[in-house]
């Protein structure tokens, strides 16, 4: 336990705006240890963004607000510290880089500017400390242009910024870092890059990683674990390989038939067939429901939890939860569907 | 910056002559014989004559219009057909006295109009938002003179607590250095006078500053709102920095190059607004100055005198834009 960095516990953070109330979050169970690089996925709007700004404190209150579940940061509950208290950690101990690199850094300030902030925030030092610790660190994320320092940020490229994103994240060397998307908005080569970077300041540092992303080849290439996020909910959950061997959630097997194949055998790409329920009108049993092939009639009415379907895999389906009476139905539906996505 | 500087300096050329244009062609659009009309119509045939010569309007167009300009680019801006002496030397005072007015206007306007505005938007929703956006609607819709009326009644009259006319009580004798009279009581340290300028300063400074305060609150409201949603404002959280910094330096940076045009306009408009209210508070300003110059038809102070409001407008542009240059950098470069 005490390995743990971040520890999630049925999280639950609701959106009470005019229409009613947006269970954006409702059952979120996220663990990242020590030195480890863990996956979240999920359609957009599944809550993936809401759940990492929750854990910095970051999301706007009004509307946003955690009505259940607990957030611990290295061993202490942070659920409810006030925006004092958590501005000791960010950029600290926690720090995050977001989806949008063009629009992350402040255009009115130089680079030098931003990076000797995000440090004099947290450690008294001088300037010039300040300055030469920038440069280092923006040498280790491989840039080494001259003069970065009084640059603006329209002069440089993307994957130059989402570079120095990541130099002011990990300068003060956090012990988690959050990527919120952190290639999506990339091209193929430069996501590449960045992400090998990331490998490679985790492998030095030890920093732990959460790392959000919709694209599971990234998962694939780059996670110790992932947790698959549908509709504000973990779920599933389990090794990297194992989940890709072996999915056991009917979204999740969706999703990895989605990922298109080079093999040419595939005609058209395979897309889960309906949508993301609204917001506001989820499902009253399992949020998966509408679109599942394998569902049941007691899916409709009944929630079912996120359970250990064998050591480290967690699952939310009745499909694997002994339910008296239709379990053993369930089971084998499973089993099979199971082949047919590998 | 120096580059940026001279380039919208020298952008300044054709506009100062497109106006010099203008203002020459007041006195030569007076619909038949400007020199007639100027005399007036029971003067003699030779005091027309005497007029014509006098302002070169027997010369051709082409060569009038040139020494006109001669005369502009050594600060000679003509005659007053009236008191005879030159333009240049008697409009300063009057401009002193509208600018210390305009300036301390603005002063107030800023300075309340952006801190409302600022604390509308961080407390977005609050009684203190709802309540300052009410006055910033009342503000807008009140009119100068009104207001003005209202102040005089109140604090003058009623009250008694400050004075309704003048720049300063006039059983004081003061030979004026820069005509502007808080500057020129602190040149000679005299207190006790500061403190009557400031009183005489009051009234009609709030009365004009009233509207651009509200324009300038609710602009910078919306502009500040609109900047804490960014991305690099969460980024600048994300990074454990205090609200007050969140709020001061990122976001107020960015939301300044909006307020900063509504600035500069606001500055144009209070000069030429600030007529009805000199009118009020007879305040011996430019406007005071071109309007007697209009009743009596003196037509070179009223050529000289928009000429010389028209400049002081273009320089507040041009300070605007230099401004914005040294806040943002990427206008420098020539992108915007
Ligand atoms: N300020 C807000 N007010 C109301 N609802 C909100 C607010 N912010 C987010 N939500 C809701 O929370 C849900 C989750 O949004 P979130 O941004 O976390 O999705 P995401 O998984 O990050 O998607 P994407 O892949 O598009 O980034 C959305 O359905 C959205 O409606
Ligand atoms: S609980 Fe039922 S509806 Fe939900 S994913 Fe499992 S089988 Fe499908
Ligand atoms: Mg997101």
């Amino acid at each position: 336990m005490s390995q743990s960095v971040l520890e999630i516990s049925e999280l639950q953070l609701h959106f009470f705006t005019d229409k009613g109330v947006v269970k954006a979050i409702d059952g979120v169970d996220i663990t990242v240890n020590e030195g480890e690089i863990v996956g979240l996925v999920g359609e957009s709007g599944c809550g993936k963004s809401v759940t990492s700004l929750a854990v910095m404190g970051l999301v706007p209150n009004p509307p946003g607000k955690i009505v259940g579940g607990t957030i611990r940061f290295a061993g202490q509950d942070i659920t409810h510290w006030t925006n004092k208290q958590m501005r000791k950690i960010r950029g600290k101990d926690i720090s995050m880089i977001f989806q949008e690199p063009m629009t992350s850094l402040n255009p009115l300030f130089t680079i030098g500017d931003q990076m000797v902030e995000a440090i004099r925030i947290h450690k008294k030092c001088s300037k010039k400390e300040a300055q030469a610790m920038s440069l280092s660190m923006l040498e280790k994320v491989g840039i080494k242009r001259k003069g970065i320092l009084d640059l603006y940020p329209h002069q440089l490229s993307g994957g130059m910024r989402q570079r120095v994103m990541i130099a002011m994240a990990m300068v003060l060397n956090p012990r988690l870092l959050i990527a919120d998307e952190p290639t999506t908005a990339l091209d193929v080569t430069i996501q590449a890059q960045i992400l090998d970077l990331m490998r490679s300041l985790n492998k030095e540092y030890g920093t732990s990683i959460l790392l959000i992303t919709h694209d599971l080849g990234v998962v694939a290439e780059m996670c110790d674990r992932v947790i698959v996020m549908y509709a504000g909910q973990v779920v599933e959950e389990a090794d990297c390989c194992h989940l890709f061997k072996n999915p056991t959630h009917p979204y999740t097997q969706g999703l990895l038939k989605s990922i298109p194949k080079l093999d040419g055998n595939e005609k058209r790409l395979y897309s889960i067939p309906g949508q993301v329920p609204h917001p506001l009108r989820m499902p009253q049993g399992c949020r998966f429901a509408p679109r599942c092939e394998y569902v049941m009639d007691h899916c409709w009415s009944q929630k079912p939890e996120l359970l250990e379907t064998e050591k480290g895999h967690l699952s939310r389906c009745w499909l694997h939860q002994a339910k008296e009476g239709s379990g053993n139905n369930g089971e084998t539906n499973a089993t099979n569907a199971t082949v047919e996505s590998s | 910056m120096f580059a940026y500087t001279v380039r919208r300096l020298l952008m300044l050329i054709p506009v100062l002559i497109g106006m010099s244009i203008i203002t020459f062609a007041v006195v030569h659009l007076i619909p038949g014989d400007p020199a007639q009309t100027i005399a007036g119509e029971k003067a003699t045939p030779q005091r027309v004559e005497e007029i014509r010569k006098e302002l070169g309007l027997d010369q051709p167009l082409y060569k009038q219009y040139l020494d006109y300009v001669k005369g502009l680019l050594q600060g000679d801006l003509g005659k007053s057909l009236i008191t005879k002496r030159p333009i240049s030397e008697e409009i300063g005072p009057f401009l002193a006295a509208t600018a210390e007015l305009v300036l301390t206007s603005m002063l107030i306007a800023v300075f309340f109009g952006v801190n409302l505005g600022i604390i509308s938007a961080w407390r977005q929703n609050s009684w203190f938002d709802y309540t300052s956006m009410v006055i910033a609607l009342i503000g807008i819709s009140i009119p100068v003179f009104w207001l003005g009326l209202m102040e005089q009644w109140l604090f003058a009259q009623t009250l008694d607590w400050l004075p309704s006319n003048g720049r300063m009580d006039p059983r004081i004798q003061m030979v004026p250095i820069t005509h502007f009279y808080v500057i020129d009581t602190l040149i000679y340290g005299d207190t006790e006078v500061l403190w009557d300028v400031v009183k005489h300063l009051i009234l009609p400074a709030v009365a004009l500053a009233t509207v651009p305060m509200a324009i300038i609150a609710r602009i910078t409201r919306s502009s500040m709102l609109e900047v804490m949603r960014s991305d690099y404002i969460r980024t600048a959280r994300a990074k454990g920095l205090s609200e007050f910094w969140v709020v001061y330096k990122h976001t107020l940076k960015n939301a300044a190059i909006p307020v900063l045009t509504v600035i500069g306009l606001q500055l144009g408009l209070l000069l030429g607004g600030a007529v009805l209210t000199e009118t009020i508070f007879s305040w011996p300003g430019i406007g005071r100055y071109l309007y007697t110059a209009i009743s009596e038809r003196d037509y070179t102070v009223v050529q000289s005198g928009i000429l010389v409001v028209a400049t002081m407008f273009v320089l507040i542009n041009l300070l605007v834009d230099l401004i914005y240059a040294w806040i943002d950098p990427r206008i420098q470069y020539g992108r915007k």
